[in-house]
């Protein structure tokens, strides 16, 4: 059904002024549809928004529209909570992405353009770690990470979110590694490239896209993490952000306000990389530009 | 030279890596807790966590707290070399609840020296806590001379909110000095007028059944509630201890059941989960359920999104069980002046031929306590520990604590000597019939059961409230994992030796003192409808 | 090093092509050890852990007593255990079809014909990630809440004159799978947007031009030529989300705690239930592992029946 929807703009069709007019008419239903998806889409979105303007009085009689005044005070009692944790966040998350892009792209790369000896079965030793339940290995991690003295420190947060964060990224990476066409590697080759040169000057510029989505899968899971960080970190002054904003849970009820004011304003650094990271994906077919 | 740049760049990037990966690991932690060395007791950093995050406005506290970090440091000022370093109090996730967290950190050695609690069962045998009879009986310095706890620490508490003593005789925990009132149920002044009705019920089952009916009549969904099993609960209390049965259970009469001791009567035929105790509460509460609002059925915790309390607070039911997780929001939205508030009925023999005519009253006092943990014991600060919450219990500073909490939040005081203390109305009725000394800690059958039994039982209670089951059905449910619990209870805890001789006692309770009662199969009537 | 390789080559093919062999392997070692290290540390440790604990009964701390192959026998003849896979079951339908769908939406937008048009719908399409998932629940919950004064859909069906259809929808045993699969319409996610709309990118140009002049449609198109050439994407995104469903357990533990009567209990559920609130970290562990064992059966087949991610670099380079 939503296949019909999408062949019609782009019936290829010559010439005739009345096609033309229906093709306009077709390029205007694929916009409305998009559009239409979009709003669906962004609803959550509008609703934290809203919410984040509400006291909780407001809340209650009223869930789906704005309430006047607006209580921008929410504002400033989340912002008073996480000022200080979006510093350790950002050095978490960063932390954890460069770790994981580096290590990742270069086992991706042995992977999928490397023929080495049991090739498959360390791939699949990488790939199972992502069979076993998070939540069954969380106490035994805990316990590693007090061995080593990394508790109350970020670096106990950073190590084991690159770890945990890589079986994943290979795995992504590895697919699109080896989707690239071989014919550029085999050129390389010819000329004398190595591996490592051929991994930094192909394999790494041609899956830009695919780099900047695992950076961005790891940032917000590494950004929005509560258990972890709650179990490793006891200074207020080391805390993350979600950490700050736990204090607006309680143990029956919510301040639902100025959770989403924290939600909100944790968000913005999150949307922003991401409006900077869709570009990477610009320009049609990467690929076949290089060709 | 492009290749050899890049070949180089590849070892050191790769071996650098290593190497940081390396020494990041065998760094030593930025020094957290070093005065484990000290070991001397009185100095160091004392690190505490309370029930609520001090000098914040948080979800629990809409008001930020200070009292504590005053108290706190006055006990600094009096002890130099001391530093009470309060830590965040943990926040259960989905991932992470209080008993695994609590585990944990034990194993880890990451506790705080003194941490709070409010049940203990989980705990205890596992050598995570530091026992506290020894210190209860010493005195305490802090109090004047002449008040009650000056000679013997235990003494400035009322006698029922007692620390619990558990089956191995040892006290394992301090209460503060308040403790939420239990599960209490809140209504709503105008719609209870609504309903022709002037004010709380009378205290028993039958009376506060009879005014849901009378609310039901008016077209108003009477009482907000959830299938947790407080209701069920509270009955199967009054009904044990109206057949004789608590005092048989209770093995060291400290008034409190706990695991070990339910077990035991399980294994020796005084527990039976087809005897009238337990049948008569589930078949009561099923037609009490026609009072709930809709979808209460759905799931443990709330049905809503906002939270529990959310159809009471939007003023579509007249009443809300467990009122005291709400109470900070009430108070937002109207106060006593638009809410009150009373304390969960009595079960009578007017409701079921199994119960008294005038019980004994029990309110479950949800008494808040600290531990002094297993990491205290390892850094050495015990006896600190301990100093300190005598200085923080005292009537005094536990005034000072109540006090402050008394605007938003539904605390009373289960300490000597705080008489004073200034109540809102509605609130004083709770601590009246508290006072009036009758209260005492209830049987709470959930010590019994593993979660797979639980979960079972939950399972079939919702199959036989939505009428895909029967009441027989349903019981035999029960009867058929509690095997399988007992045994692993025994196994873990080490304790077959022990059950031998508990079977023997199977003789001495048949008959059992319930005669031939079977599981009735025509559902409740209440009375006032029959 | 090249150059070295190919005087020796003169000498003996043999010889050169096991030195060959032998530098491959070489760097391949030395491009996965920061990875390796990484996960001996902080992943195999604790996992193998785990799994050695199946065998066990244990707390997961201080309580550990051997019991051979108990756990695994209990859970075999658990009859909740049977009851949360047929559950499962209907949520690998619903959810597999849910995560693939945004490739139709990435296709929409792929096939816009402005560079700037299509790169503000990418962004907006995945703008929706940084939303916590608690504020999809949130409104869900708000929709399903079973009052018909507050719930959106008893409100909606009521005004509509259906009063008989109204209904507690997540304490219905018969519906509570389907209200929950509902969760998050229209689910376009970010992420499977993202790697769909890679994916796409990674089409050569001319393969695009030419099926442009053959006159295919676009519904031609993507079946013949988008989808077995991005079936490497579709099959990433499969997998994971295969994992993640089998793993549930915290969406349900949100919605309906597996009620109401088990209705909508899955095998993640019991794993939690059995391992945190029921100190039974071995047959959690036991649970777990027999998850592993199924996701790795089917991550195997979905290799097999699809193509290798590296099965492309070995074809070429034996011949």
């Amino acid at each position: 059904m939503t296949g019909q929807t999408v062949d019609r703009p782009f019936t290829s069709s010559p010439d005739a002024a009345p096609v033309e007019l229906s093709a306009r008419f077709q390029s205007a239903l694929h916009h409305a549809l998009l559009v239409f998806l979009l709003l669906l889409t962004f609803f959550p979105f509008f609703i934290a928004i809203l919410t984040s303007l509400k006291s909780f009085q407001q809340l209650l009689v009223n869930f789906w529209l704005p309430a006047f005044p607006l209580q921008l005070h929410n504002y400033v009692m989340a912002w008073n909570e996480i000022y200080r944790s979006i510093i350790n966040s950002s050095l978490v998350s960063l932390g954890a992405v460069t770790g994981v892009l580096l290590c990742a792209s270069l086992a991706a790369y042995a992977f999928a353009r490397i023929d080495f000896a049991w090739r498959d079965g360390a791939y699949y030793l990488v790939l199972s770690l992502l069979m076993i339940p998070g939540v069954l290995t969380l106490i035994g991690r805990y316990l590693l990470i007090v061995q080593f003295g990394l508790m109350n420190s970020l670096w106990g947060l950073i190590l084991p979110y690159i770890a945990g964060g890589l079986a994943f990224a290979v795995f992504l990476l590895t697919g699109f590694f080896s989707d690239l066409p071989e014919e550029l590697f085999e050129a390389a080759r010819m000329d004398g490239g190595t591996e490592l040169q051929m991994y930094r000057l192909i394999a790494l510029p041609l899956s830009r896209p695919i780099m900047a989505i695992v950076g961005l899968l790891t940032f917000l899971s590494t950004w929005g993490d509560y258990v972890w960080p709650l179990l490793v970190l006891r200074s207020p002054e080391k805390f993350t952000l979600m950490l700050g904003l736990a204090k607006f849970t309680g143990n029956s009820q919510v301040m639902f306000g100025p959770l989403m004011a924290g939600y909100v304003i944790a968000s913005i650094p999150t949307a922003i990389i991401i409006v900077l990271m869709m570009r990477t994906f610009a320009g049609a077919a990467l690929v076949g530009a290089f060709k | 030279m492009n290749r050899a740049l890049s070949r180089r760049q590849f070892l050191i990037g790769t071996g650098g890596l290593a190497a940081g990966l390396i020494a990041a690991c065998a760094m030593p932690t930025a020094p957290m807790e070093d005065d484990a060395a000290e070991g001397s007791g009185m100095t160091g950093e004392l690190t505490i966590d309370m029930q609520y995050v001090p000098g914040k406005v948080t979800a629990d506290t809409p008001v930020a707290l200070h009292e504590i970090l005053h108290i706190a440091s006055e006990y600094e000022d009096m002890h130099p070399g001391v530093e009470v370093v309060f830590e965040e109090p943990f926040k259960a996730t989905e991932a992470m609840t209080q008993p695994t967290y609590f585990r944990a950190g034990a194993a880890a050695g990451t506790l705080p020296d003194i941490t709070f609690t409010y049940g203990l069962t989980f705990i205890y045998d596992k050598d995570t806590i530091v026992p506290t009879t020894e210190y209860l009986n010493q005195p305490n310095q802090y109090i004047p001379a002449g008040q009650p706890g000056n000679s013997r620490w235990l003494d400035q508490w009322f006698e029922d909110v007692h620390p619990i003593v558990l089956a191995d005789g040892n006290n394992y925990d301090i209460p503060v000095g308040w403790g939420g009132p239990g599960l209490v149920i809140a209504y709503n002044k105008e719609m209870f007028a609504e309903a022709g009705l002037s004010g709380p019920p009378e205290k028993t089952y039958y009376d506060y059944y009879q005014a849901c009916q009378q609310i039901l009549d008016t077209g108003t969904i009477p009482v907000e509630s959830t299938l947790l099993s407080w209701e069920w609960d509270r009955m199967v209390d009054y009904l044990v201890r109206a057949m004789g049965l608590y005092e048989l259970i209770d093995i060291n009469g400290d008034g409190f059941c706990d695991d070990v001791e339910q077990t035991r009567a399980a294994v020796a035929g005084i527990v039976r989960l087809d005897a009238p105790y337990w049948v008569e509460p589930t078949r009561i509460w099923k037609e009490a359920t026609n009072y709930y609002q809709p979808g209460y059925l759905q799931m443990a915790q709330t049905t809503s999104a906002i939270g529990y309390g959310e159809v009471f607070m939007t003023g579509q039911t007249a009443m809300v069980w467990n009122a005291t997780r709400i109470w900070p929001q009430l108070m937002e939205l109207g106060g006593t002046d638009k809410f009150g508030v009373f304390n969960l009925p009595r079960l009578t023999n007017k409701l079921t031929p199994w119960g008294e005519e005038d019980p004994t009253w029990l309110i479950a006092r949800g008494t808040e306590s600290k531990t002094v943990t297993k990491t205290a014991r390892e850094r050495g600060h015990v006896d600190l520990a301990v100093d300190f919450l005598k200085f923080m219990t005292t009537p005094a500073n536990t005034a000072r604590l109540i006090h402050e909490r008394l605007g938003t939040n539904l605390v009373l005081p289960t300490i000597k000597g705080l008489e004073a203390l200034e109540v809102d109305d509605d609130v004083k009725a709770l601590v009246s019939d508290y006072e009036a000394d009758t209260a005492k800690p209830g049987f709470s059958s959930d010590r019994i059961g593993d979660w797979h039994f639980w979960y079972e039982w939950f399972s079939a209670i919702q199959a036989y409230f939505a009428d895909d089951m029967t009441l027989e059905e349903m019981i035999q449910i029960q009867i058929d994992v509690l095997p399988t619990f007992i045994e692993n209870f025994l196994v873990d805890k080490e304790l077959h030796a022990e059950a031998a001789e508990w079977e023997k006692m199977q003789a001495d309770y048949t008959p059992p003192p319930w005669g031939d009662y079977t599981v009735p199969s025509e559902p409740y009537v209440m009375p006032f409808n029959a | 090093m090249s150059v070295q390789t190919a005087d020796a080559g003169l000498d003996s093919k043999l010889w050169s092509g096991r030195r060959r062999a032998l530098r491959r392997n070489l760097t391949a070692f030395l491009f996965l050890l920061p990875t390796f290290l990484f996960l001996a540390i902080f992943m195999y440790q604790p996992t193998f852990n785990v799994i050695y604990h199946t065998f066990f009964r244990w707390d997961g701390f201080t309580l550990e007593r051997f019991v051979g192959f108990k756990n695994y026998i209990t859970m075999v003849n658990d009859p909740n255990m049977h009851i949360a896979t047929r559950n499962l079951g209907w949520f690998f339908l619903g959810w597999m079809l849910q995560r693939i769908s945004p490739f139709l939406v990435a296709e929409l937008v792929f096939n816009l014909k402005r560079e700037r048009s299509k790169y503000w719908y990418r962004t907006l399409f995945v703008l929706p990630m940084v939303v916590p998932f608690l504020v999809t629940i949130m409104i869900w919950k708000f929709i399903y809440n079973p009052l018909p004064t507050i719930g959106v859909l008893n409100r909606m069906l009521g005004s509509f004159g259906l009063e008989e259809w109204q209904t507690a929808w997540l304490s219905e045993p018969s519906l509570v799978i389907l209200a929950l699969l509902f969760v998050g319409f229209p689910w376009i996610s970010g992420w499977p947007f993202m790697i769909f709309y890679a994916g796409l990118q990674q089409i050569p140009s001319e393969v695009l031009d030419a099926s442009v002049m053959d006159g295919c449609n676009v519904w031609q198109r993507m079946v013949r030529i988008d989808i077995p050439l991005v079936i490497t994407s579709i099959q990433l995104v499969a997998i994971q989300t295969m994992i993640g469903i089998i793993q549930e357990f915290a969406f349900v533990l949100i919605m309906t705690a597996g009620g109401p009567a088990k209705a909508s209990l899955v095998p993640g559920l019991l794993l939690f239930m059995a391992a945190f609130r029921g100190d039974q970290m071995g047959y959690g562990a036991t649970i777990g592992v027999t998850m592993f064992i199924a996701i790795f059966i089917l991550t195997l087949l979905s290799f097999r029946y699809t193509t290798s991610p590296f099965a492309r670099t070995r074809r070429t380079r034996e011949t």
